[in-house]
């Protein structure tokens, strides 16, 4: 067989493989949409439901299968999303009596990964002690989405969690510069003023910028004292620049000195964010400080000056207004004062 | 003089032949890059790792998005202006503005604008970088500050992207047409490579796709739906091809040689560095990618541009034949000007693979694909009818020429179904591949045909620009 044969009835071969692949694709896309509108149908009668019971015209003890409650589960946790106060429990009663917990929690501990997260994600309602074990236990998944969705289930079912036993767990998975990460410090930081103190030292410095964040969620004089220190001697940049951005969120003016210091350091992060801090906080001094960084040679740290500098009053105004002035830092200026409808 | 003849018609011959075979060793290439690039596109599809939906590319990006100004050049855009200039202002993004620039449009664009978004002069200052017309005047709204239009004496398209890159307050600049429609993530997610490593990254694309047809309204797609006619069809099977088959696989190996003028992101510096948009080229959006490259490579940088599927910017395609044709033979003038411009780095391994792989692609793509292509359909069947070409060797050409041009285009309807899914119904899809079929019998050729003809117009010095008349975003239906 020549070259060009070989073309031929290779082209031949892509005609027909070309033709299947038309005909699989079609068929597939029919398949997928006639699955899509039989669930929408069975979700929109339970939507039905749901609305009746809520309306007190229904009763909230149906018998469900496994796909409905599948269904019902979904269609009731996106709505609680937005609801609160006595619908919120009405719906948490509509399913605590009609989920099969027991399904989850064995879902939860052997299912496929991302089952076990959706099924993790989805069980924020649960207060049943089967559950509330299999999430702890979810805790240590090795899978880090599991781990996050049951770490976010437990607290939203009220549980206080420690973060001194959460962080091992997850430093080992490699999560701690995940945002939801983040969210979670944020959330527990009520319960665990003592352990975000002692975090804040960790080792990891990953470790204490979550713990220096979560710390503006609850400010207190000891918790600045311990990051005027952070700010003015601690090797790393991010902890650095997340402990003066935590000390512009607690907003107290006994601490402008540590502001004023952070503005002269020698990291940009650092100074973006005492930058900020400084608007913030109204620290008039800082004022010819920002209008030298407003013409420094990093836009983000001209951004978050001239930024500061809109919200300093008359004498920021002013020192923008003369910033406008000169073409090369008009157009940042203008952004700056143009956000404040300056 | 017998002799003479007979020597005469054997060298013709030689040479119709010579040229036969070259056809065939073009189509050939073509049609093997056009494969890889498929497998290519596929697994780059696949491997990525794209927000599922807006809200959770909002939650995953927003914190460290980059401030971007839209740049919207408008030169006649009376009908669709104020529908593209809402749904700008309605994106979803943390830190942007939109500046428009009125190209001394000489319908109503401005009048329309001031109307409709309550414009008067502002003042703002800014330094002129780069070479455009002077501007005349600059409008914004205390309702809607995050607009500002900028008037200016008509100077082409490059010429008002360098007025927008020169008053533009951020580090990203986005250029892209005023008459053409951004998904509210598609900044969110366009942005996405400068997130990842913002000191590499210099310049995104996204795709484009046709709006022929689909429901528009507040300058938004409600409803993504097919047009009637054959050409948007036709159209729309053409972008799918040229955005989620070659885009990506050129961004996947390296060597993007082309960002669309109607979607694409740079760093404001960059664009500062190499001077911005050349004024004197139809092929504005190519060019000013390979005057980066040559930049980069010249300064010992090595700094990437990519493509991200996901975002999506919609644009009226011309829905008559004059329409496209002009729009085609425009692009092909493009592809010349700047293929020609910058020769001096083609086969060049200090600028990379965009000096080598990529130039070579234009070279056997836009340079002398079109010509062989076109030759190759009146040479093929006269030589095999003669006699001088063998039935296996036509036959094989035939297959190279449609059954290849049916199977790349399916394979880009293939990876928009598998991995995107953007358009809605079963019946959809059936039409679109009934078209990726009938497009490789005529369409296809026609289009080929207008390329050589913007071949006789870039040796002739054609420079002006053939607009394709807009009829305005489909109204929503009652």
């Amino acid at each position: 067989m020549n070259i060009f044969e070989i073309i031929w009835w290779g082209s031949v071969g892509l005609a027909g493989l070309t033709i299947a692949m038309l005909i699989f694709l079609y068929f597939r896309r029919l398949i997928i949409d006639a699955r899509m509108a039989r669930q929408n149908l069975k979700r929109a009668a339970l939507q039905d439901y749901v609305y009746a019971v809520l309306g007190g015209t229904a009763d909230n003890a149906r018998t469900f299968t496994p796909d409905e409650q599948r269904i019902l589960l979904s269609l009731v946790t996106e709505m609680m999303r937005g609801i609160t106060g006595t619908m919120r429990d009405q719906l948490i009663d509509l399913l605590d009596k009609n989920i099969d917990q027991q399904r989850m929690a064995r879902g939860l501990r052997t299912g496929a990964p991302e089952d076990r997260a959706k099924i993790a994600a989805r069980l924020f309602w649960a207060k049943s002690s089967v559950v509330q074990d299999a999430l702890r236990d979810a805790i240590s998944d090795p899978n880090p989405q599991v781990v996050l969705a049951a770490i976010n289930s437990l607290i939203s079912t009220g549980q206080t969690l420690s973060l001194i036993d959460i962080v091992p767990k997850l430093e080992a998975r490699r999560m701690l510069g995940h945002r939801a990460v983040r969210d979670i410090f944020r959330k527990l930081a009520p319960h665990n003023a003592a352990a975000l103190l002692a975090l804040i030292d960790d080792k990891d410095p990953a470790v204490a910028v979550l713990a220096i964040d979560a710390l503006a969620r609850m400010p207190s004089p000891a918790a600045l004292r311990r990051l005027a220190h952070i700010v003015a001697m601690h090797p790393n940049v991010d902890v650095r620049a997340t402990a003066v951005r935590t000390i512009g969120l607690m907003n107290d003016r006994a601490f402008d000195g540590a502001v004023l210091g952070a503005l002269a350091d020698p990291a940009w992060e650092v100074k973006g964010q005492a930058a900020i801090a400084a608007g913030r906080m109204r620290v008039m001094d800082a004022l010819p400080i920002l209008e030298g960084l407003a013409r420094d040679s990093n836009w983000w740290l001209q951004l978050r000056s001239t930024q500061a500098l809109a919200r300093l009053g008359e004498r920021g105004v002013a020192i923008l207004e003369s910033l406008r002035a000169d073409p090369e830092h008009a157009p940042i200026a203008e952004f700056a004062l143009s956000e404040r409808h300056l | 003089m017998g002799t003479l003849g007979t020597t005469l018609l054997e060298t013709l011959t030689v040479i119709a032949i010579a040229i036969g075979w070259l056809c065939f060793v073009n189509g050939a290439l073509l049609n093997l890059l056009y494969t890889v690039q498929t497998v290519v596109a596929y697994f780059a599809l696949r491997g990525r790792r794209a927000a599922r939906t807006p809200s959770s590319a909002w939650w995953r990006y927003r914190d460290q998005t980059v401030p971007i100004s839209l740049l919207a050049p408008a030169y006649n855009e009376q009908e669709t202006i104020v529908e593209s200039v809402r749904s700008m202002l309605a994106l979803n993004y943390p830190f942007f503005e939109v500046v428009v620039i009125n190209d001394g449009s000489k319908d109503d664009t401005l009048r329309v604008l001031i109307a409709a978004f309550g414009l008067a002069p502002i003042k703002r200052a800014y330094r002129e970088q780069l070479p455009h017309q002077p501007i005349r005047s600059v409008l914004g709204s205390p309702r809607f500050p995050k607009l500002v239009v900028i008037d200016k004496p008509n100077g082409g398209k490059a010429d008002a992207l360098n007025a927008g890159i020169d008053i533009a307050a951020s580090p990203l600049v986005c250029a892209m047409d005023a008459d053409s429609l951004l998904e509210s993530d598609s900044l969110l997610r366009a942005v996405q490579p400068f997130i990842e490593n913002y000191d590499k990254v210099v310049a995104c694309g996204g795709s484009i796709r046709v709006v022929n047809g689909s429901n528009v309204v507040r300058g938004r797609v409600a409803r993504i739906e097919l047009p009637t006619d054959l050409l948007s069809l036709f159209q729309i099977v053409e972008y799918l091809r040229a955005f989620l088959i070659g885009r990506l696989a050129w961004s996947q190996m390296g060597a993007m040689m082309l960002i669309s003028g109607a979607f694409g992101i740079f760093k404001r510096q960059i664009m500062v560095d190499v001077g911005g948009y050349s004024l004197n080229t139809v092929g504005e959006d190519m060019e000013v990618i390979i005057k980066i490259h040559r930049y980069l490579s010249e300064n010992g940088k090595s700094d990437e541009m990519r493509f991200v599927p996901e975002p999506v910017c919609w644009t009226e395609a011309p829905r008559t034949l004059g329409g496209l044709a002009g729009q085609r033979r425009r692009w092909q003038r493009g592809s010349l000007e700047t293929f020609f411009r910058h020769r001096a780095i083609m086969g060049r391994s200090e600028y990379g693979l965009a000096g080598t792989v990529g130039y070579f692609h234009i070279l056997i793509t836009d340079v002398i694909g079109p010509p062989l292509e076109v030759l190759g359909y009146a040479l093929m069947p006269v030589l095999y009818v003669m006699g001088l070409l063998d039935f296996e060797v036509f036959m094989a050409y035939i297959a190279l020429t449609f059954i290849f041009g049916v199977f790349i285009s399916v394979g880009a309807l293939v990876l928009e179904e598998l991995e995107l899914r953007r358009y809605p119904k079963a019946s959809y899809l059936l039409v679109l591949m009934l078209t990726a079929i009938v497009e490789n019998f005529g369409y296809r050729q026609i289009n080929t045909v207008w390329r050589v003809q913007g071949w006789w117009q870039y040796m002739r010095g054609r420079m002006e620009w053939e607009k394709p008349a807009r009829q305005g975003f489909t109204k929503p239906k009652p």
